[in-house]
């Protein structure tokens, strides 16, 4: 039985750690970060769910395929690597664009964060699939 | 720092129940994330904070884990 205390903690980390793992997320081609980081991060905070509340109650209001989520960013990953094929460069060429919004400045679009963003989701359904088929056997 | 990590280690390899191990870690955690505080004001760098805030998170997901595993005996 899980305390009010960890109830009410949890309510209000979970939120802010699946932020906090999509910041890792797109700032990740040149600072600290990146994909794997922020999976396991967002992977921390659905166990921290699982473990406070039960695997039965998460899964009764959130119950999506992780494998799915796994194969999506494995294939994300995968057609990342090839692209730079299709435009004549090298596997694994990344391009760098800048482009300029009003109110933001300027930013960096970077085809490397695709990638990222495959690796992301390819951590996340692995871990939460060991997690919930380990947590199922009882 | 170093120096209040110290009985940490050692409350971690002579505790006599594992739960004395359990909050031994956490602390050496807070301390590796303040000394990871102060590392990054002495360097004027923002980039450790991220790995304090990551470290932070792992050790309390951790240790919420370890502990109804210890009260109940089943972690799910």
């Amino acid at each position: 039985m899980t305390t009010l205390i960890t109830k009410t903690i949890s309510k209000a980390s979970v939120p802010l750690i699946i932020l906090f793992s999509i910041s890792l997320l797109i700032a990740g081609h040149n600072s600290p970060g990146g994909g794997f980081i922020g999976g396991v991060m967002f992977a921390a905070s659905l166990s921290l769910l699982y473990v406070v509340f039960g695997l039965d109650y998460i899964k009764s209001v959130l119950n999506p395929d992780w494998g799915k989520w796994f194969g999506f960013g494995l294939l994300l990953s995968v057609l990342t690597a090839f692209g730079a094929i299709f435009f004549g460069y090298n596997f694994f060429r990344s391009s760098i664009k800048f482009i300029h919004l009003p109110f933001i400045g300027e930013i960096e679009l970077v085809s490397s964060t695709l990638f990222d963003i495959g690796v992301y989701f390819v951590v996340i359904g692995s871990l939460l699939y060991i997690f919930r088929k380990v947590g199922d056997d009882k | 720092m170093v120096f209040s990590i110290i009985p940490c280690v050692y409350r971690i390899i002579k505790g006599p129940t594992i739960p004395d191990r359990v909050v031994a870690l956490d602390a050496m955690t807070l301390v590796i994330v303040a000394t990871l505080g102060v590392y990054s004001f002495i360097q004027e760098s923002v980039f450790f904070m991220d790995v304090a805030l990551v470290l932070s998170i792992i050790a309390f997901v951790g240790t919420v884990t370890i502990s109804k595993y210890l009260d109940e005996g089943v972690v799910f």
